[in-house]
């Protein structure tokens, strides 16, 4: 009898064919791109672009930036595929499968860079009518570059990383006098205390300072305060058992011991949760060390808190009371050696140099950009404390370019835990400084680095 | 005397037809093995013999990522400390815990359906979500229950940030999550004959005498069962520390598969990373193998061994 359709067997042995040629289908590479050579004639320029971005914070701007005419002019129509909140696993991932996007910020620039994932874009740069280097303040614009080469397109957002921020509302009803804010650690403590309460019992219901929040989580930050360079970037070499490392482990250690260390912990398990902040937006931390997207990003998630806050210099010791110190660093989009479409890359990090993009930007996330002309065009008085920031670029006394050396993951990681022995006193600060020196060492040579 | 050696019949056309047939079949799971399992395993051993960073080329260096680990590495026995304490506590109460909840579960109490869809839900509630609960149970500045200690004038207890107590209060999550443990139990034990404990209540056992001689023996298979799936699942534990303490206070919630992760993805260091992931194979290899090889002493198979 003639069969009408396919049989059992028949579909199993179709369904197996099919699913087995998908899997083969889908796992074989994707082809190449093209060298394009002289005599080639160029490729259609893809019309897709894709640009991850690490963190959260940029997506409300970014639909903003993509729907602009603008924007979209600038990209040839191209359409933007825009990925926020990936994380550096996923893009390690995509980098290793050969498949990164042809965009990206806020990852380890360095690291990506000097292992040979990121492009130099110096001459993409040089060639733009839109990015003008002369425009960006000068620390800013040379943190773009490595060895000579420039890692990223600037521009997203980057200008100043440290003033010491204060809720001068907490201050006052501590009856601290906000005229001058302090400047020395020695000062630093004395309002630490002041604003630093617990209750009959002992519980910490506010405190001033966590010396290691925030931006001064980074051995960056206690090495300028106190006056050395920990990785010298010429030669490769470490100088973290400096005595001056062991002097600021113990006095910042000491804001931790006034409060109690297990009060600390919990402090920061929590704040680590919500937004970097939380605990100063939730107005228990009444200082805290940020940067220049403080102001704003205070101002949009906690305006009632914001109002009260002002910046001022990073704490430094008292026989270096005159020094302004400061940290700055871009962000930049990168571009990969795989990526697809490096010029629709290099497109959206040339956008963000532009003042629509920079206002969306400002007015959606609150951050800055260290673009001169663009900067003349801010009202420092859009958020509390912003004023600091847009001033003190010409005031700085010492310039740090922050997060250069290629182990810096693993040297917080080694600090955050050296540190926190000396402030629960199982160490001394000497001793921690020559382990953490010890560790970076083994660690710089494994990576096969020396 | 010549042996006799059977003849080797070759397969038949149809033998060999079903044969192709059934690779055919399978081969959608088998591909999905080979390059999704197989495949990386096989890498995994070969990376962590380089010096990979995901970026450049792997350069081979034998075994100095795991003499390295063993002799400089400032971490590895710090996190195999944890994660030992972390696996010799918590795998041993959190299946005793499962099994008393079990027989509670298992006895004429009013309201047994529901008691029993509660002890579930943690285990299907999401990781990330079951820490962030607990983190505003516990925590020493928001948590409820030192909230409540606030409130009587009496210190708080920095159950998560204090070094000597959160391992003890990841092991207190890890046994209040034992929702899964506790379904295999009930299923084990409605399947212990009624008559069995008909005979004991005949021979004069009490309670107790019935629960260690008729409950546990008949329930041991299932015991080494979730023993070697728990010891399996808590030496990879990650999302509990990572998300609730991060590693912390000072390294003492620093799992090892939080460090390993920490390696391969912030460090930079794969190679390392794989190196780690094998060692933890063949140490979750070792306690299966032992649990194994110890079974015939205390499991009963129904008078067979």
């Amino acid at each position: 009898m003639k069969q009408n359709g396919i049989n059992r067997r028949q579909f199993l042995q179709w369904s197996a064919l099919t699913t087995g040629a998908a899997v083969l289908a889908a796992c074989a590479p994707a082809a190449a791109p093209s060298a394009a050579t002289g005599e080639e004639a160029p490729a259609a320029a893809p019309s897709t672009v894709s640009y991850w971005y690490a963190w959260g914070n940029l997506d409300p701007a970014m639909a903003k930036i993509i729907e602009t005419e603008e924007f979209q002019t600038h990209l040839g129509g191209a359409t933007v595929e825009y990925k926020g909140s990936t994380n550096s696993d996923a893009l390690l991932t995509a980098v290793a499968a050969g498949t990164p996007p042809d965009g990206a910020s806020n990852y380890s620039y360095v690291e990506l860079f000097t292992r040979g994932a990121t492009i130099d874009v110096t001459d993409m740069v040089a060639a733009s009518s839109v990015i003008d280097g002369d425009d960006v303040l000068e620390g800013l614009w040379n943190s773009a570059f490595w060895d000579g080469k420039m890692m990223g397109v600037p521009g997203i957002e980057g200008y100043l990383w440290w003033g010491l921020n204060v809720n001068v509302d907490k201050a006052e009803k501590a009856g601290l006098d906000t005229t001058t804010l302090p400047k020395t650690w020695d000062e630093v403590f004395e309002w630490h205390k002041a604003l630093t309460t617990k209750d009959e019992a002992g519980n910490l219901l506010q405190f001033g300072l966590d010396p290691y929040d925030a931006m001064a989580n980074e051995p960056d930050f206690i090495s300028a305060s106190f006056g050395f360079k920990w990785w010298d970037e010429e030669t490769g070499k470490f100088d973290l058992n400096n005595p001056r490392m062991a002097e600021g482990l113990n006095v910042l250690g000491e804001f931790i011991r006034y409060a109690g260390p297990d009060q600390f912990a919990g402090m920061r398990q929590v704040e680590g949760q919500g937004t970097w902040g939380a605990a100063y937006n939730a107005g228990v931390q009444n200082m805290i060390m940020e940067g220049y997207w403080h102001p704003g990003e205070t101002q949009i998630q906690q305006p009632d808190v914001a109002q009260y806050n002002r910046a001022s210099w990073a704490p430094v010791p008292a026989d270096r009371k005159d020094a302004n110190i400061m940290a700055t660093g871009a962000h930049f989009v990168v571009i990969f050696n795989q990526s697809k479409n490096k010029e629709g890359g290099f497109k959206i990090g040339e956008f963000f140099n532009t003042n629509t993009a920079q206002d969306i930007i400002f007015n959606e996330v609150g951050w800055i950009h260290g673009r001169k002309s663009w900067l003349a065009t801010v009202d420092k008085s859009t958020f509390p404390g912003l004023d600091f920031y847009v001033d003190a670029a010409n005031n700085v006394t010492e310039w740090t370019v922050g997060r250069r050396c290629p182990i810096n993951a693993f040297v917080i990681n080694q600090y955050t835990e050296l540190r926190e022995q000396v402030f629960r006193d199982l160490i001394s600060p000497e001793a921690a400084a020559e382990e953490l020196q010890k560790r970076a060492e083994a660690e710089w040579q494994a990576q096969g680095l020396g | 005397m010549t042996a006799i050696t059977p003849r080797v019949r070759g397969m038949t056309k149809t033998e060999k037809r079903n044969q192709l047939l059934g690779m055919l079949f399978i081969s959608p799971w088998l591909l999905g093995f080979l390059l999704f399992a197989l495949f990386p395993l096989v890498a995994s051993l070969y990376y962590s013999m380089t010096n990979y960073d995901f970026i450049r080329q792997p350069q081979f260096i034998g075994v100095t990522n795991y003499t390295r680990l063993f002799t400089v590495d400032p971490d590895f026995w710090t996190v195999m400390y944890n994660t030992l304490y972390y696996v010799g506590f918590g795998v041993p109460l959190g299946i005793a815990v499962a099994f008393l909840i079990a027989n509670l579960l298992n006895s004429n109490i009013q309201g047994r359906t529901f008691f029993r869809s509660v002890i579930y839900i943690p285990s299907i509630v999401p990781a990330v979500c079951t820490a962030m609960v607990w983190l505003f149970i516990l925590n020493v500045q928001y948590g409820v229950i030192n909230g409540v200690l606030k409130t009587l004038g009496v210190p708080t207890i920095p159950f998560l940030s204090s070094p000597e107590l959160a391992k003890p209060s990841l092991i207190l999550i890890y046994v209040w999550a034992q929702g899964t443990a506790v379904v295999i139990f009930l299923a084990a034990l409605q399947d212990v004959p009624r008559s069995l404990y008909d005979a004991a209540l005949v021979d004069g056992a009490n309670a107790w005498a019935r629960f260690w001689n008729v409950t546990v023996p008949m329930c041991t298979p299932v015991l080494l069962f979730n023993f070697i799936m728990g010891i399996i699942s808590a030496f990879q534990d990650f999302t509990l520390p990572f998300v609730l303490t991060g590693g912390g206070p000072m390294k003492s919630t620093e799992f090892y598969v939080v460090s390993l992760y920490r390696n391969a993805f912030v460090q930079f260091s794969i190679g390392k990373a794989s190196a780690m992931a094998w060692i933890l194979f063949l140490i979750i290899l070792l306690f299966s193998v032992l649990l194994f090889r110890s079974s015939a002493r205390w499991i009963y198979y129904g008078g067979e061994k």
